[in-house]
């Protein structure tokens, strides 16, 4: 098995056999985040009419596709596989189907794809309610795929009417709530694979948990402002405040683990992180050589700094070398797809935006135990001695 | 009931410290406030030998009762109790009150279980977790 801090081995991997609850958990989050994060940009490449890249990301999108439906072949079988390939494999066409709407400016086929989403809508939830042997029913399933759906066409509503503050925002919930039904999705799934469910809710768990969705989402929102930064596209300020909003959220994270002078450190060098990637990007679409390789050199700097803020973090668990070298390998998936952008190389690019997402997953795992254990290190040992009577008499 | 709260670290030998005072409420102030993102820890007595102290009511609590904490600035911070638990002092679960969560929340803790009149002290400790409403 790989360090669990290397960078692609884990991510290349793909779907597994899910052992426990929490790797479950993990992959569901892992797998529909990335739906919405590919859907989101499929759709934006069709209102935008960038075809020359929507043919990678409707590979990925496809990909992704087929490994929900091998999860679901794992856990229910081959014809439940099949069934559900057909049902999301609808659902990613209608949302197609949506966004050429939106190009068109053709009002009923907007409203003939969102009718039609909803009939899946009704479809998934009655199929992985009957699968989870109706631990949760088809409307609860239901009503969590439509405000998917909601969200995504809100979205795609708001980038073409050029709204990009909106479409940003509304990207940004429609991640989370995914990363947030895919929580839910998991206890009654590993329940039905007679899986113990108690773990989902360990304390180093759900910061594994929330530590993925922001990891991920920091990932996603990276490359979608480096490729507004390298197509010059007005978007780019929503694109780096939405960015901002998450690393904020990350600073809040850090100021609960450790304190305050800890989380300002963690702003200061995480910011320094994106600014570097977000220049990087810029420079290249300008040909500017000299910015390139000063922005290179102010991402390593920063890598440094932020393995040496996480290894203090968790008092030495992780080692501060393995930490920053992990960044650097972000960085590099980053640095490598821009620069696969500017070769019009759009398959690797995908790739690499792939293998870069769901390593955050295997990061947030990591970090989550080490942070767990130094953090756990100095709490109160033992109950509290909060009685002195007897008066109680509770047996 | 309304209580004061105090500012509570830790004693020498690891364990939490608790309030002076049996009508008063002490914050684990090594922790997260109540309102920041983590598990703010309010402790209080149970009983003292006169009678009831602070938190003699505490076991009572059930899922969806509302807890408020009033900051000093005079803001009310509103809680509601997702579950009540006792747990053996000896097997109490520190990850589940301590260890840091990125949501708002506060965990009450107090004494419950039979009393050990050897040591003076209960066995077991009553935990309301409670989430931000």
């Amino acid at each position: 098995m790989s360090h669990p801090l290397s960078t692609h081995a884990p991510a290349a991997a793909g779907p597994r056999v899910q052992t426990t609850a929490v790797e479950l958990r993990s992959g569901l989050q892992m797998l529909l985040g990335e739906h919405v994060r590919l859907t989101v940009v499929l759709m934006r490449e069709r209102i935008a009419g960038v075809d020359e890249r929507t043919q990678a990301t409707v590979v990925s999108v496809d990909r992704n596709a087929d490994e929900l439906s091998a999860v679901i072949g794992e856990l229910y079988g081959k014809d439940a596989a099949a069934s559900f390939g057909q049902l999301w494999a609808a659902h990613v066409r209608q949302l197609q189907d949506y966004a050429a709407g939106l190009v068109d400016r053709d009002e009923a086929a907007k409203q003939q794809a969102r009718s039609r989403l909803q009939v899946t809508e009704g479809d998934i939830g009655r199929l992985l309610s009957s699968a989870v042997q109706a631990a949760l029913t088809p409307e609860q399933v239901e009503d969590a795929i439509r405000m998917h759906v909601d969200t995504l066409l809100a979205q795609a509503d708001a980038y073409a009417a050029k709204d990009w503050t909106r479409a940003y925002e509304v990207g940004r919930e429609c991640f989370s709530h995914m990363l947030m039904t895919a929580d839910v999705l998991a206890g009654p799934i590993a329940a039905s694979q007679g899986l113990p469910v108690t773990e989902l809710q360990a304390p180093r768990r759900l910061l594994q948990s929330a530590l993925s969705r922001l990891l991920a989402e920091h990932m996603g929102l990276m490359v979608e402002a480096m490729r507004a930064a390298a197509d010059r596209a007005p978007e780019l300020q929503a694109a780096t405040t939405t960015l901002n909003a998450n690393t904020s959220e990350l600073a809040t994270a850090m100021r609960a683990l450790y304190g305050d002078i800890a989380a300002r450190r963690f702003l200061q060098v995480w910011a320094g992180h994106v600014e570097g990637l977000v220049a990087y990007a810029t420079a290249t679409a300008g040909g500017d050589e000299g910015a390139r390789s000063s922005s290179g050199e102010a991402l390593d700097r920063f890598a440094g700094e932020i393995g040496a803020f996480l290894s203090t973090a968790t008092d030495g668990r992780l080692p501060a070398a393995e930490l920053t070298a992990a960044v650097t390998a972000h960085d590099r998936d980053l640095t490598s797809l821009t620069d696969a952008w500017a070769a019009k190389d759009f398959s690797r690019a995908q790739e690499l935006s792939a293998s870069g997402y769901r390593h955050m997953f295997t990061l947030a795992e990591t970090l989550a135990e080490a942070v767990g254990d130094e953090v756990a290190a100095g709490l109160p040992r033992g109950g509290a001695q909060t009685g002195g009577g007897g008066t109680v008499g509770e047996s | 009931m309304d209580a004061a709260v105090e500012e509570l670290g830790r004693l020498p030998d690891g364990t939490v410290d608790v309030p002076r005072q049996w009508q008063q409420v002490g914050w684990y102030a090594e922790g997260p406030r109540p309102g920041e993102a983590g598990p703010a820890v309010l402790l209080g007595h149970v009983d003292s030998k006169a009678g009831p102290a602070v938190f003699y009511r505490l076991r009572e609590l059930r899922p969806g009762d509302r807890v408020e904490v009033v900051t000093a600035t005079g803001a009310a911070l509103g809680f509601v109790v997702r579950r009540v638990a006792r747990y053996p002092k000896d097997e109490f679960p520190t990850d589940e009150v301590y260890l840091p969560t990125l949501r708002r929340e506060v965990r009450l803790v107090t004494c419950g279980g039979t009393f050990d009149r050897g040591s003076g002290h209960y066995r077991d400790n009553v935990i309301a977790f409670a989430e931000a409403a």
